[in-house]
């Protein structure tokens, strides 16, 4: 049974690597382990060892030529056994060697150069190791193809090929749904196989009797709390409310009668930024005469991650939903007389420098009261920086008409528990923070909330911020 | 924080044979290979520190064009050629030179050769800053792996990985004797130059390699996450 030999992944951002020697010729046997061939990617050269024991049958890519990953450099089997006519194995026959091929380096779609890393977090769990990429694969057909164990099995048992199925899950994954709605349209002989119930959990009628509000009011009344205790007398002094306080306090009310609003708390290694920003930012200052702060890093996750998920930056009118080209991003400031959300315009086009020197000019003149009437309007995503106060998690009220807000809470740091590499566990200290976004959930659900969150989460951990390593 | 999110504090151990003398490249690379199969079984992992005689070493993606003189003539000057199976071109190693090998296994959570070698660069970086020399990354094409000093370069980055085991490392130019690179052209770089701290810092005094490599080593378990081993 032959098996294929790939240019393995060697790294995220790496897309191909140069064959440099190959450490067995053809029909040559080779042991699982033992070091195939050398590849050279960057400042690197490294040994990689054979998928599989046997014979190399054959060398589809000579050395010193530089292929993307992914690629079949060759072909092992067992003595005496051919390539066939040449050729690497049709993809079909490699699915159907799939379970006896020994598991093939990280079973990555190729990253595109372009591509940036958080792209990969939109599909939330690891690629079942028991789908690797196959020879001429397109990246939608391995999309397709992976699917759950759960879904294998079914289309196992009922010989339905998964590649054939239009999946509804992310990135094109074929559902159980997907696959149970394929057999029971009759294209395959269906035995019925038992589904559990989707529905969502009906509460307990106990909860029913104290959870009676409606959840959703038909029509938002307009708010008539009366007072429960009058002050008055000498009791108490009485003050007329601001023009801006009157202002926050009808915005407040009104968001809150419009949006349905969750919030969902991540936590995030602020590290590798601590350390980065610690170490430039007196050349940072010196250099660009405005201060780094943590804030450029976060709205620069946002952006990314709003890119990503256009849905957040997104407004409700009526029945339709209207998605915002342009990335606004509102930065509430606090005043001692209120609060006031200056917007960064087309925060997207900004660099990381270019956010920084916009969050503090921003900042700066809403403190001295010199903004003007267009930069506090036009935002179509908010961020508000809590932790700046000490607070650990918020829930903020949503801007209107935007949809969400990213609230990011005290970045200190904290005791966290790390696996070592034998199984035990050990205390590290690493600079932490809790984020949440709270968002409508008219418009946003849970899963695409949470999506946003990953991909805030996984850019500010693993982002390479280069445009101040050179500070 | 999810085990991703977590750098794994790992116990290494530090090597030092700089108070020994100069070590030959080859003993370097079989105590390197010695470390490299404990790794492979699963022991500890091992950084040594040391300065080498002078050696010519010709990396996997050298070009021998790179060196400018004959072998029989850097045999008389008592400089030895060898080749490697780091990745990188031609460098040079010597006296003045603080070398470090890190024999680490990137696996799991660091299987990034791009990574490595960054984070190798930003330990060299957060070394040279304690000396005050700011040292960068740049962004020239090519010239893009190890750490520059304007247009100079100071130290040398070149890698070799078995099952995401790392061997070679870096040289980082404390005192080299920079006459010496006039006989290769360093990395395949033409026209960028190389220097020194001794360079950079003069008139002021020129560190002992001894500090300069207590540094290292402080930096280098920072951002890998390493604690030295008792």
């Amino acid at each position: 049974m032959p098996t294929n030999v790939i240019m393995p992944q060697m790294g995220e951002s790496i897309a191909e690597g140069t064959l440099t020697k190959w450490l067995k010729k053809p029909g040559e046997s080779v042991k699982r382990d033992e070091p195939l061939f050398e590849i050279s990617t960057d400042k690197v050269d490294a040994e990689i060892p054979a998928p599989a024991s046997g014979v190399l049958i054959q060398v589809l890519v000579e050395e010193g030529k530089t292929v993307p990953i992914n690629t079949v450099v060759a072909i092992l089997g067992e003595a005496g056994e051919s390539a066939g006519a040449g050729e690497p194995p049709s993809a079909a026959d490699a699915s159907k060697e799939r379970k006896e091929a020994e598991p093939v380096p990280p079973a990555v779609a190729a990253p595109s150069p372009a591509a940036p890393a958080p792209s990969m977090v939109a599909s939330p769990s690891p690629l079942p190791a028991s789908a690797p990429p196959q020879p001429g694969e397109t990246t939608e057909e391995l999309l397709r193809r992976r699917s759950s164990p759960v879904v294998r099995a079914i289309a196992e048992e009922h010989g339905v090929d998964i590649s054939g199925i239009p999946g509804t899950g992310i990135s094109g994954r074929v559902t159980k749904a997907d696959i149970l709605a394929v057999l029971e349209s009759g294209a395959q002989k269906a035995a019925p196989v038992p589904v559990a119930p989707a529905a969502p959990h009906s509460p307990p009628a106990a909860m029913t009797v104290t959870v009676s509000a409606p959840a959703v009011p038909a029509a938002p009344a307009p708010p008539t709390h009366a007072p429960i205790v009058t002050f008055s007398g000498s009791a108490v002094v009485v003050e007329p409310m601001s023009a801006m306080r009157k202002k926050i306090a009808e915005r407040m009310v009104a968001s809150k009668q419009t949006s349905a609003h969750v919030t969902s708390v991540f936590e995030v290694d602020f590290t590798n930024i601590a350390r980065l920003r610690n170490r430039v930012k007196e050349r940072f200052e010196a250099q660009y005469g405005t201060k780094l702060t943590y804030m450029p890093f976060v709205f620069r996750a946002a952006i990314t991650a709003l890119k990503a998920r256009p849905l957040l930056n997104a407004s409700i009118s009526a029945d339709e939903i209207v998605f915002h080209k342009e990335i606004n991003l509102g930065m509430a400031v606090a005043l001692d007389w209120g609060l006031i959300v200056p917007v960064i315009r087309r925060a997207d086009d900004l660099s990381l420098v270019g956010l920084a020197r916009a969050a503090n000019d921003l900042a700066d003149r809403a403190r001295t009261k010199k903004l003007l009437p267009d930069e506090v309007a036009g935002g179509t995503f908010t961020i508000t920086n809590h932790g700046g106060f000490g607070s650990l998690f918020a829930s903020p009220v949503i801007n209107q008409p935007q949809v969400a807000i990213l609230g990011v809470g005290a970045i200190e740091k904290r005791a966290k528990v790390a696996t070592m590499p034998d199984g035990s566990d050990t205390i590290a200290v690493r600079t932490m923070a809790y984020m949440g976004v709270t968002f409508d959930h008219r418009l946003i659900d849970g899963a695409e909330g949470d999506t946003f969150m990953s991909i805030v989460k996984n850019t500010l951990e693993n982002e390479r911020w280069t445009e101040l390593e050179s500070l | 924080m999810d085990g991703a999110g977590v750098a794994l504090t790992r116990p290494i151990e530090v090597v030092s044979l700089l108070s020994g003398g100069r070590v030959a490249y080859d003993a370097a690379l079989r105590l390197q290979r010695e470390a490299e199969a404990r790794v492979l079984a699963g022991g500890r992992e091992t950084l040594f520190l040391l300065s080498h005689e002078d050696v010519i070493t010709i990396g996997r993606n050298a070009d021998r064009k790179d060196l400018l003189v004959s072998e029989s003539f850097l045999a008389e000057k008592g400089i030895a050629v060898r080749e490697s199976d780091r990745g990188g071109k031609l460098t040079f190693h010597g006296p003045g030179q603080l070398v470090a090998y890190p024999v680490l296994s990137l696996a799991p959570g660091r299987t990034d050769v791009r990574r490595y070698v960054h984070d190798l660069e930003e330990t060299l970086i957060l070394a040279a800053a304690d000396f005050g020399v700011p040292a960068t990354r740049s962004d020239l094409p090519g010239r893009w792996s190890s750490v520059w000093v304007g247009n100079d370069k100071l130290a040398a980055i070149g890698v070799h990985l078995s099952r995401w085991v790392t061997t070679h490392g870096l040289a980082l130019n404390v005192s080299t004797d920079l006459s010496r690179f006039a006989l290769i052209v360093p990395c395949g770089i033409p026209d960028g130059g190389v220097t020194s701290l001794e360079r950079l810092l003069a008139p002021r005094p020129v560190p002992a390699l001894a500090d300069v490599a207590a540094r290292l080593v402080g930096h280098f378990c920072e951002v890998f996450d390493r604690t030295p081993a008792p």
